[in-house]
């Protein structure tokens, strides 16, 4: 497919590639990400800018690699009016996430309790297949969780109320609507509150060093302000609650698209209208499952900090555990931008992509409205992450959005042939990385050399402006489902 | 033609495909059901203790073995539950309807072989065909 350099961060597939494009599609990314793409993600993104209603561009990020419907990176806004709400824009996980949490601790302080620390965090946080959450919920309160999200948490003891303000859109998106959540899904997710799940997803020990420390400025107002500060990050999102209302909902869009008199070639690109019925339903329907995500970090937070709290003998709050922010990166969200001289409301999907606001923003948490809103990009086990600030300029081109990871490179079974969960232990211990897994062949499948270098994405939406780095978190030790 | 199933690497790097067979569309459902299962876990130390009963009526076929896998997987988390035995039957006419059972046993950490959880079904690039010789599919898996 033909891609037109635009700048040396932005390549465009103009309308004329496919029939029935609407808007033309751009992917960011450096000419060797681009280069390494598979051709999945330039046919799934010019499949988005089919879709009705579309404005704009449908944006690929960096980390962008081949997805069910739209490509994981892939970013679309559409008009509430004439536009459509797609669950292959959102995915089957929903608001699957990252939270970051940081401590007054340093590497020095934690490292002769490493092992004990982790063995506790892996004992008190139920992960991999099969876990049972220890919250237990009746269907009222769950459908209070629904609605409130974070704040169900606070309210019902699992964290603090400072904590809301530091969680994209205070924890808990508007709009949600248990009574649209089938009885299948209240089932599947009212015993896995607070469980990590498994595939990617994953509880990490990080250190922040002095030399990995961009800008020393916006680092501090972020809470790093002492050597080798350790933090923790949370990879989760709303379990088999969120995987039974987007199968639910796939299902049900295919039956009803053409009342609608909507044809999409992919299934998983399954949509209806926004004001119909059925795109009502599923928008209340995918808030409760974003809510339950939020809920679920929420209750992890809440674990690690006991966890911490019986190793060091002191109380989170004198060890500094303060939430530094929570990024939902698979979720659509209702936002305004300025379209052709005009604030316009738009749905945004972002399916693997971090919303990403610049200073001023008045969603932006007021502590860091200076700075622009956190942006939390998770690495592989064996691979850094990264602390970024979101900008106006991401605003202005990408609907306010970035990317969120490294992206998969290699299939998990080659991954396996190359890689045997044990020696990968082993291997990581030496380099000082410790790990405790539920499953070996599942550590295995998840090793860094199945994903892209996360330092080269970083540094792309750096360069291109759609986020700035701020600081680097190396792994210390880590949790697999 | 034997039942059976094998996957693919080449579809969905991040997730895991399969494509199965078998004579008949019971053998194939069977087939699609194991290779799910096999992505979670060693089917053969799976025991069929517990049975739960399954029906499900719709309008074609590709909806049938969807809602099918779609089933086992709720099953899986609601019940924690492994499922190494499927006993079913499908009738296939205007409408699909499949009834029967599936058996399993509880999910133990010190006895199973625990492997990656599967988040959900796809449609991409599902296909359920007859061929000359019985029945073909091919499945996506969100893991």
């Amino acid at each position: 497919m033909k891609k037109i350099k635009i700048s040396d961060h932005i390549w465009e597939i103009p309308t004329t590639e496919k029939e029935g494009m609407r808007v033309p599609a751009r992917i960011y990314g450096s000419q060797s990400l681009i280069e390494s793409m598979d051709e999945g993600v330039f046919e799934q993104v010019t499949n988005v800018a089919k879709l009705p209603g579309i404005r704009k561009y449908a944006f690929c990020m960096p980390d962008g690699h081949w997805g069910y419907g739209f490509p994981i990176g892939g970013v679309a806004a559409f008009s509430l009016e004439e536009g459509v709400i797609s669950p292959g824009g959102i995915g089957f996980d929903i608001n699957c996430g990252v939270r970051l949490l940081k401590t007054d601790l340093t590497l020095e302080e934690v490292e002769p309790k490493k092992r004990e620390l982790l063995d506790l965090l892996f004992r008190i946080i139920p992960a991999g297949v099969g876990a049972k959450g220890f919250v237990r919920l009746t269907n009222e309160k769950f459908r209070e969780l629904m609605v409130n999200g974070a704040g169900w948490c606070v309210e019902n003891g699992y964290g603090e109320p400072e904590d809301l303000g530091r969680i994209e859109q205070g924890g808990k998106l508007p709009g949600a609507k248990p009574e649209k959540v089938s009885k299948k899904a209240f089932q599947r997710g009212m015993n896995q509150l607070g469980t990590l799940g498994s595939g990617n997803h994953y509880l990490e020990l990080q250190v922040v060093k002095p030399e990995n420390i961009y800008d020393g400025e916006k680092a501090r107002v972020l809470g790093f302000d002492k050597p080798n500060q350790i933090t923790v990050m949370i990879h989760c999102g709303s379990r088999g609650f969120g995987h039974q209302v987007a199968t639910d909902y796939l299902f049900e869009f295919n039956r009803v698209m053409p009342k609608y008199g909507l044809f999409t070639e992919d299934k998983e690109l399954a949509c209806a209208p926004y004001t119909s019925v059925e795109g009502q339903d599923y928008h209340g329907a995918m808030a409760c499952a974003a809510n339950n995500a939020f809920a679920n970090r929420q209750v992890i937070t809440h674990r690690v900090r006991e966890g911490f709290s019986r190793i060091f003998g002191k109380s989170p709050k004198d060890l500094g555990m303060e939430i530094v922010y929570d990024v939902a990166h698979n979720i659509a969200k209702i936002e305004a931008y300025e379209l052709d001289g005009k604030k316009e409301k738009l749905l945004v999907h972002r399916k693997g992509a971090t919303r990403s606001f610049g200073s001023g923003h008045p969603d932006v948490p007021e502590r860091y409205r200076s700075i622009g809103q956190p942006v939390i990009v998770g690495g592989s086990m064996e691979s850094p992450s990264y602390l970024l600030v979101g900008t106006t300029r991401a605003e202005e081109e990408t609907f306010g959005s970035t990317c969120h990871g490294a992206g998969r490179t290699m299939s998990r079974s080659k991954a396996k042939k190359m890689v045997r969960g044990h020696d990968l232990k082993r291997t990581m211990e030496e380099h000082g990385i410790l790990v405790r897994a539920v499953s070996m062949p599942g550590l295995a499948e998840e090793a860094g050399v199945a994903y892209k270098n996360i330092s080269e994405v970083v540094e792309a939406v750096d360069s291109a402006g759609l986020s700035k780095k701020v600081l680097q978190l190396l792994p210390i030790a880590n949790i697999k489902g | 033609m034997k039942p059976g199933y094998r996957y693919i690497d080449e579809i969905a790097p991040a997730d895991q495909a399969f494509e199965a067979w078998g004579a008949s569309l019971e053998e194939l459902f069977c087939s699609c059901a194991k290779a799910t299962f096999e992505v979670m876990t060693d089917l053969s130390k799976v025991e069929p203790e517990k049975s739960f009963a399954i029906e499900i009526e719709t309008e074609t076929l590709d909806e049938l073995l969807y809602l099918f896998l779609s089933e086992i997987i709720y099953l899986k988390d609601t019940e924690r539950s492994f499922y190494s035995e499927f006993d079913l039957r499908i009738e296939a006419g205007n409408e699909f309807r499949l009834s029967g059972k599936v058996s399993g046993e509880k999910i133990d950490s010190e006895r199973h072989v625990l492997k990656t959880d599967v988040k959900a079904v796809t449609y991409h690039q599902f296909q359920v065909k007859k061929r000359k010789d019985g029945y073909y599919a091919r499945v996506v898996l969100d893991l």
